[in-house]
């Protein structure tokens, strides 16, 4: 175990068994976190991201949703083994994850203050004033007035009300934050402002960040590594600095050309041709091997592994047959 | 909340009076004349304007309907026509029962709409959801006189275990009460069952609930502060508008089961032709109707605080 | 079902709402029950239209009306599958005379209803203000008296026959359908494609008939089906009390009316009509949520 690694998951794999088949949402899917480090996680949506950023919270969805195999250790921890009393105590105090829409993802019943004290409350022992005091100073730290905090979530923007889930997941100062496409739902420029406020308090407060993103330019901007995932599985991965000079994996070459350039002069974009394959039914050889412009007859028939590269912290992995020359097949 | 609750009996008041003028006008219609009625087929002219004189049948159409608003104001409802009594006292010797069956009808169908909803939510697409689907389903189509008879020719009439019709006062009151209770309150339950269903599923995936559980609260914390509260809101809307819907249909199991309630009340005054026993009961229920759902919609808005806000802003302006 | 993102990826064809939605539908096996149990309904209430027709009213006057104390309160037999009534007619006769008054009725009752409301709900919602204002003032007092005691009041000052319970029960129905119609015009008023309607110079009344009302269609019609097996209900009940369909017309309801004195040797004649309404509102619900489900998948649990 690496103490330097704040969570590290190994081989994580989760169905969901529904009535019309088995959907193989992630499969062996490996990834460590280092302390106060950011992670982008990219893929389209079907990949696999918010399965696994729910997986490593134990929220997968019931009762269809099985962890197959695998293990999410936090500080050497299994969280898979753990009871749910016990996972109770890590969650919202160790790990915390905010969610993609903002609109639902707050009780509309009960006041944004009470929201983040119950947060407070269900991990540390204060008095109903001192609680009332803390949940103002969380919300001033998200940039919203302590006043507000008898008011209720109708009455906030959506990126007010987003700043109120960052409030609630940074309350205890957690050592990990989950963000699953935290500004998808919002304007561009609301999006830039949340961001910026999860960069900053990130650095305050020293949280290692795994940002769940499709989009490529929000993790140029706050993201130190970055995983590509595909059907369930990452492709590749590496630093930010690493990936973005040399795209690797086919796909991840199709989601930089399909991204316009602001400077070119193009009449038409490019996207990457075809759809993901269907999770209920997973090819036998590479998943991307159908849309893949480099594909080989390999490809079809045996599924590639990771590969480590190398890279600026020999970090950088991909999954193609491509490379399997390169590290001796 | 004061400011609501004002606000809103303000905006009932001209609703009242509309009503109180329709029914007025759709009584007007009816044909015959009262003093035929009252003296018989073979009465003197002279007796007939008689009568129209201290009915104050004579006045145009508006006069007579000023007096009965003034009238109404006072608490008067006008006087019957077959037994001259008083429409106000009549009324509310009947209207308690109405209201016992309505209320008790709304506790039962509570009582087992709710849990029935809440277990087929949670075990959905098993055979105990299933089971309790269709059952829901018939309770729905049931009619309720229907049901009531069935009931009567089981209970009653094969087995002997409760008095068939009739409501029996002393002792025998409550035995008397089971089955009408059931029956006006069976197509409820199943109403308010599937809503509670449909309810509890929306809860139990919401997004809200992941964000609660990433909290690291308790299960029971989860179920009760985030479920359970927001779940509440269409299954209270639900039983309010029940509670309106069995006191109007209230009226075909009264007539089953015999019971003394308003319903009754109405039908017989009509087969008499008892108009004003008919417009006194029919604007009393109006009222009572206007009453319940302004306390449905205070409730409402104690616990959704969204609808708080919305009663807040409006100027007069519809919802 | 719950969402989740890992949904399978479907060919992509394109295809016109109907169809689409006629395939949604034929999946629903209880819908389709219900498809057939009214299509076995209205096929029945047709047939003894068209005897009564072709034969100038012969059978009906033989067989559900004419009296025959011999055979009276019969129970159950191969002669009488369903038994006979306190004056000796045959049961299933009279039922199968009698569905054309639930029927019929309801459908007339709920297509008075939509029109009424529909038009007062789409001029409320078009115009909005002080128009809309009024209109759903008036559709409040139209709800402030419950459906079944305004009805009653209706019935009591015309009297009681097919025409005026018509008119009775759709009155009570017509703010429903209001509302429908009225929310529907407000959300399609919003769209873009009216304002570029407007700009091109549609008038009022195009843009009403041409762009609203189709889009208004699918709540409304879903809304009518539950409205027909409400009217249903209704109608057999206000001739239960007696203020609806009155005898020797066989309709369910009456006919339980009567049985009530006789429950007690009788049993046949208060269980089976009640059956029948029971079957034909269960029927038209599931039908109707099966619509509900197909036409817009979205609302679907």
């Amino acid at each position: 175990m690496n103490s330097d690694h704040v969570i590290e998951i190994k081989d994580l794999t989760i169905h969901y068994e529904m009535r019309e088949g088995t959907v193989k949402a992630l499969n062996n899917v490996s990834l460590s976190l280092k302390r106060n480090s950011s992670y982008g996680l990219v893929g389209e949506t079907g990949a696999g991201k918010t399965t696994l950023a729910k997986g490593i919270m134990r929220l997968t969805p019931t009762p269809y949703g099985k962890v197959k195999s695998g293990e999410i250790l936090y500080e050497g921890k299994d969280l898979l083994k753990m009871s749910p009393k016990e996972l109770q105590k890590y969650r919202g105090k160790h790990i915390s994850m905010i969610f993609q829409d903002p609109m639902t993802s707050l009780n509309p019943v009960v006041s944004v203050g009470k929201q983040i004290e119950e947060s407070l409350a269900a991990h540390e022992n204060l008095s109903g004033a001192e609680l009332s005091k803390r949940a103002g100073e969380i919300l001033e730290m998200v940039g919203i007035p302590a006043e507000r905090a008898s008011e209720f979530p109708h009455q906030f923007s959506g990126g007010m009300k987003q700043r109120v889930v960052i409030a609630i997941a940074l309350a205890l100062d957690p050592d990990v934050l989950l963000a699953d496409e935290p500004t998808t739902a919002l304007d561009v420029t609301i999006q830039a402002q949340v961001l910026d406020m999860i960069a900053n308090l990130r650095t305050k407060l020293g949280t290692s960040l795994l940002l769940i993103t499709h989009d490529l330019g929000v993790v140029a901007q706050n993201c130190e590594y970055v995983s590509i995932m595909y059907a369930g599985e990452i492709v590749e991965t590496g630093t930010v600095h690493d990936i973005f000079k040399n795209k690797l994996h086919p796909y991840t070459e199709g989601l930089f050309n399909s991204i316009p350039n602001i400077s070119d002069q193009v009449h038409r974009l490019t996207p990457i041709p075809g759809l993901m394959p269907d999770p209920t039914n997973l090819p036998k050889g590479c998943s991307f091997c159908e849309r893949c412009p480099k594909a080989v007859e390999q490809c079809k028939t045996k599924h590639p592994r990771l590969i480590l590269i190398g890279g600026e912290e020999n970090s950088h992995m991909v999954r193609c047959f491509l490379y399997e020359s390169i590290n001796g097949g | 909340m004061k400011n609501i609750i004002f606000k809103r009996l303000i905006m009932i008041i001209p609703v009242l009076l509309a009503v109180t003028f329709l029914v007025f006008g759709i009584m007007e219609m009816t044909p015959g004349d009262p003093a035929i009625a009252i003296l018989g087929a073979d009465a003197t002219p002279e007796s007939i304007s008689l009568v129209h004189q201290q009915l104050g049948l004579d006045q145009p159409f508006l006069v007579r309907y000023g007096k009965f608003v003034l009238n109404l104001l006072h608490g008067d409802l006008g006087t019957s026509y077959k037994n001259n009594l008083d429409v106000m006292g009549q009324l509310m010797q009947r209207l308690p029962n109405t209201l016992l069956l309505a209320g008790l009808a709304l506790i039962f169908a509570t009582a087992v709409g709710v849990p029935v909803g809440i277990i087929s939510a949670r075990k959905q697409y098993s055979l105990l959801d299933n089971i309790c689907m269709v059952g829901t389903l018939l309770g729905a189509a049931a009619p309720n006189f229907w049901l009531g008879l069935m009931l009567v020719l089981f209970f009653s009439l094969r087995l002997g275990w409760v008095p068939a019709t009739g409501m029996v006062s002393g002792a025998g009151f409550a035995k008397s009460l089971i089955m009408p209770v059931i029956t006006l309150g069976f197509q409820s339950a199943a109403l308010i069952a599937r809503m509670t269903r449909s309810a509890m599923l929306d809860v139990l995936r919401a997004d809200y609930v992941d964000t609660a559980r990433s909290k690291g609260i308790s299960e029971s914390q989860v179920t009760f502060r985030h479920q359970f509260r927001n779940a509440l809101i269409p299954i209270v809307t639900t039983m309010g508008l029940q509670l309106g819907v069995m006191i109007g249909g209230a009226v075909t199991v009264e007539t089953v089961f015999a019971w003394p309630g308003i319903g009754r009340y109405i039908l017989e005054s009509i087969n008499l032709k008892d108009t004003p026993c008919v417009l006194g009961a029919v604007v009393m229920l109006a009222i009572i109707l206007a009453i319940i759902n302004l306390i449905v919609d205070i409730i409402y808005a104690y616990i959704d605080p969204r609808i708080k806000s919305q009663y807040e802003t409006i100027t007069g302006k519809r919802r | 079902m719950a969402q989740h993102k890992d949904t399978k990826a479907i060919a992509i064809r394109s295809r016109s709402l109907l169809q689409e939605s006629w395939l949604r539908f034929r999946e629903n096996k209880t819908a389709i029950a219900g498809m057939t149990i009214l299509v076995i309904l209205i096929i029945i209430s047709i047939s003894t239209i068209v005897i009564d027709l072709v034969d100038g009213g012969a059978t009906y006057d033989k067989y559900v009306i004419s009296q025959n104390l011999r055979q009276k309160l019969a129970l159950p037999s191969a002669a009488h599958p369903f038994g006979c009534d306190e004056y000796g007619r045959d049961l299933l006769f009279r039922m199968l005379w009698g569905a054309r008054y639930s029927l019929f009725s309801g459908i007339a009752c709920i297509c008075l209803a939509t029109i009424f409301g529909g038009t007062l709900g789409a001029i409320a919602g078009y115009y909005g203000g002080k128009v809309d204002n009024f209109i759903m003032r008036l559709m409040d007092v139209m709800m402030a008296v419950p459906a079944t005691i305004l009805a009653m009041a209706i019935v009591a000052a015309l009297g009681a026959n097919m025409r005026n319970l018509l008119i009775a029960l759709a009155i009570p129905g017509i703010p429903k359908y209001a509302r429908v119609l009225r929310s529907s015009v407000m959300t399609v008023k919003g769209s873009e494609y009216i304002e570029a309607a407007k700009a091109v110079g549609a008038s009022d009344k195009l843009i009403i008939l041409e762009y609203i009302i189709p889009n208004a269609m699918t709540p409304l019609i879903v809304q009518a089906t539950l409205g027909v097996s409400n009217a249903i209900m209704s109608i057999a009940g206000l001739s239960f009390i007696g203020l609806g369909i009155q005898p020797p017309a066989p309709e369910w309801g009456s006919i339980l009316s009567s049985a009530r004195t006789y429950m007690r040797d009788a049993w046949h004649i208060s269980v089976i009509p009640g059956l029948a309404i029971m079957i034909s509102i269960l029927a038209l619900n599931l039908f109707g949520d099966g619509l509900r489900d197909a036409l817009d998948p979205k609302l679907k649990k």
